[in-house]
């Protein structure tokens, strides 16, 4: 049997904490990158556009 | 003409990814019905490119097509062959 203590909601010197909890904003359909730029960009939908850029002077970049 | 027939190949992939991208939107939001018409389009125009593609190059899938005489499908170059 498990021990209440160890069960949600979490008890411990911090305090009583919760979980994490994951939400996901739903997505609004407000018009589309033309079909050559959505291919390249790996997305339709320009609010779904992360491009993630590489910072300069990382590992990644000093590979090249 | 090999050129023409590139570009048609990069058209269809071009209006193809928009075509899941919508339909992968579709799934989550299906009586958006801005977004069903910008879909049906997009069907509509890789309808169109892969009739006319098929029509001059010969078939793009195995069995979604009808074939003239003799069967083409075994005909080279495989649409995965192409070079470009």
């Amino acid at each position: 049997m498990a021990n209440s203590n160890q069960c949600y909601p979490y008890c411990s010197i911090w305090g009583r904490l919760e979980l994490a909890r994951a939400y996901v904003v739903p997505q609004t359909f407000c018009g589309t990158f033309n079909l050559d730029q959505a291919l390249s960009t790996g997305t339709l939908f320009p609010e779904l556009l992360r491009p993630y850029r590489k910072k300069e002077g990382s590992a990644c970049t000093k590979i090249k | 003409m090999y050129e023409d027939k590139v570009n048609l190949i990069k058209s269809i992939q071009l209006v193809g990814f928009a075509v899941v991208e919508m339909q992968l939107y579709l799934d989550m939001n299906p009586c958006d019905v801005n977004a069903l018409s910008a879909y049906n389009s997009y069907v509509a125009r890789q309808q169109n490119l892969i009739t006319t593609y098929e029509n001059m190059y010969g078939p793009l899938r195995s069995n979604t097509s009808q074939s003239c005489y003799p069967w083409q499908w075994i005909n080279d170059p495989w649409p995965w062959e192409m070079v470009y």
